[in-house]
């Protein structure tokens, strides 16, 4: 009998492991001369928001912070969205539309990104600025103390946002929907032989997946936080120590790396490398939490 | 007047409005290209299609040719060395039964999944940086002299990227596929003596839509990452024809091009971006169709 070479296919998953090991290890070593300026240099870099590459002076508080506040506009968008779609296209909607609905959906979320920033930077900037900021800044002139004064261009923190938050609600929808087909039969049954009304009945279901939900929305903010071009095309590309007035153009961690690692001399270098760590990391958390603890609820 | 029927009916038209809210956009997305992308295209179909771009300022449409061939060699590259390994190792997961091996590569690669792309292409551009200085390294104690220079942006270092984004989607499809086999199916075929290869094998022609469709998802997600080119493939506006030089020489993707075009300040180069991203969005729609109907006679 031949010998059985079915070993040798594990070459592949090994291959793959080493993949994901490089991935991290070349992140690290890049940025140690970082790390060999000792531990409160990197406590600066991390804590405050400087940009000053006449002295190579580096923070990238305003980028993580960017970064953060980005990804929450975003991530209140799209649970608002994709409960409300995920809810009306299992519950609600005629059969008839519901295949088209479903398909409309999945669709957004092969929509490349870059196709999502062009189409915020030519109609959904100038539609906020000219509808949202403006009208708000220019009735309420007390809020230009908390959300600051918009750009020309309209390009700002808040766009970033709401472009971000259109991008991964149908994402987190087709989690979210595919949850509630999953609700077992007997379960629904038993909601409406209380007596309970359609939306009685729908907040309890909401109740029943919020594990699924919650997967949903954590998966959804590690894409927000990663995602790269989109953000960079439309939030504005400015370091803004005052990231928190969301009306003000901002950089976040990725579109900062897009924009300036190019450019990067000196000590600049291993900053962007730590920035990119620092990305990587949210992301590797956010997806173990994920694995590990909500995995099952929504995979099988 | 029933006022938890009132309050239903009431939660129940806000449902609805905020989900046709949320519509507006894709719709909105999706015509936009459509129309502005059609509208460009017409004035030269042939010429948009294969022409370089236009140099900056000059009236001309040109076309996006070096950035639509880019993408075709940078993808059919991704898709050698990353179709097989992810393949191969959801065959080794499944029907290897390894105690620790399959499970592990199963849970790290469904976190890979969600990996920031931009990383990925930083990772790879700073692995060529690393080997480099390696290599550098050795030339100097060997007293070899001289400086060996690695060049960044080409379409190797592209793909590269490109197949660590597209491993994950296409390995869980397949292992997915593989896990669903019935159990008599594999009992029937392991029965007639068959080495594990031939039984992998011919088990792989039972899955093979699941294989496919994972193939077709993978390839329209690194049809449209741009992230992860930014720093390996760089965009190049020219055709390069030569043999060697084409693999040594940055190289253009259709979704570097919509970012490089659309923050730029020249008109026919945004006309060019809309029409790229018809062009994109048409091809990833006809995959996206495909696929469906893959799963659909599955």
């Amino acid at each position: 009998m031949a010998k059985d070479l079915f070993y040798l296919f594990s070459l592949n998953n090994i291959l793959i492991m080493i993949l994901i090991f490089v991935i991290l290890f070349v992140l690290i070593i890049s940025s140690t001369p970082l790390f060999e300026k000792g531990f409160s240099k990197v406590v600066y870099v991390l804590t405050s928001s400087i940009w000053d590459p006449v002295y190579d002076r580096y923070g990238i508080f305003f980028a993580i912070g960017g970064s953060l506040v980005v990804a929450l506009i975003a991530i209140i968008i799209a649970l608002i969205l994709s409960i409300s779609t995920a809810v009306f296209i299992v519950e609600i909607s005629p059969s008839k539309i519901r295949a088209p609905l479903e398909m409309m959906v999945d669709l957004g979320v092969a929509v490349p990104s870059v196709v999502y920033g062009l189409w915020g930077l030519f109609i959904l900037t100038p539609f906020l600025r000219d509808h949202v900021m403006k009208p708000l800044i220019d009735s309420i002139p007390v809020l230009k103390n908390f959300l600051g004064s918009y750009s020309p261009s309209g390009t700002s923190i808040f766009t970033a946002g709401v472009l971000l938050g259109i991008m991964i609600y149908p994402f987190a929808t087709s989690i979210i929907r595919e949850a509630i087909k999953l609700i077992p039969f007997d379960i629904k049954e038993a909601l409406y032989s209380l007596g309970l009304t359609k939306w009685e009945v729908i907040k309890n279901e909401i109740f029943y997946i919020r594990n699924s939900i919650l997967a949903g929305l954590l998966l959804a903010f590690g894409r927000a936080v990663g995602e790269t071009v989109a953000v960079a095309m439309v939030v504005g590309n400015i370091v803004n120590p005052e990231f928190y007035k969301i009306f003000t153009p901002g950089y976040t961690i990725a579109s900062l790396l897009a924009n300036q690692f190019l450019n990067a001399t000196g000590i600049m270098i291993p900053i962007l490398y730590f920035a990119a760590l620092i990305l990587f990391s949210i992301g590797f958390i956010v997806n173990i939490i994920v694995a590990l603890y909500l995995h099952r609820s929504f995979h099988r | 007047m029933d006022l938890r029927r009132l309050k239903s009916d009431l939660m129940i038209t806000g449902i609805i409005i905020i989900s046709l809210l949320g519509m507006i956009p894709l719709i909105h997305i999706f015509l936009t290209v459509a129309w502005r992308g059609i509208n460009v295209i017409a004035r030269d179909p042939l010429g948009v299609l294969f022409k370089e771009p236009p140099i900056p300022g000059s009236e001309e449409l040109g076309g996006i040719g070096p950035h639509v061939l880019g993408s075709l060699i940078l993808i059919s590259i991704a898709s050698l060395i990353g179709i097989p390994i992810s393949i191969l190792s959801a065959i080794y997961t499944v029907e290897g039964m390894s105690k620790r091996l399959g499970p592990l590569t199963s849970l790290l690669v469904r976190i890979m999944i969600e990996f920031p792309t931009i990383v990925i292409g930083l990772s790879v551009y700073g692995a060529v940086l690393l080997i480099e200085e390696f290599i550098n390294d050795l030339v100097k104690i060997f007293g070899l002299g001289g400086h060996i220079y690695i060049p960044r942006f080409n379409p190797i270092t592209g793909a590269i990227a490109l197949a660590i984004v597209m491993i994950p989607y296409v390995y869980t499809q397949s292992e997915d596929g593989f896990k669903n086999i019935p159990h008599h199916i594999r009992e029937a075929v392991y029965s007639l003596g068959f080495s594990r290869i031939r039984a992998s094998i011919v088990l792989s022609s039972y899955v093979k839509s699941a294989l496919l469709s994972g193939i077709m998802i993978g390839v329209s997600k690194i049809l449209s990452e741009t992230a992860p080119l930014l720093f390996t493939a760089f965009g190049n506006d020219h055709y390069v024809t030569r043999f060697p030089d084409v693999f040594l020489n940055p190289i253009g993707s259709m979704t570097l091009w919509i970012y490089k075009a659309g923050l730029s300040p020249y008109d026919n180069w945004i006309d060019l971006a809309w029409a790229a991203a018809f062009i994109l969005l048409m091809i990833i729609l006809v995959l996206f169709v495909i696929s469906r109907y893959i799963i659909y006679k599955r």
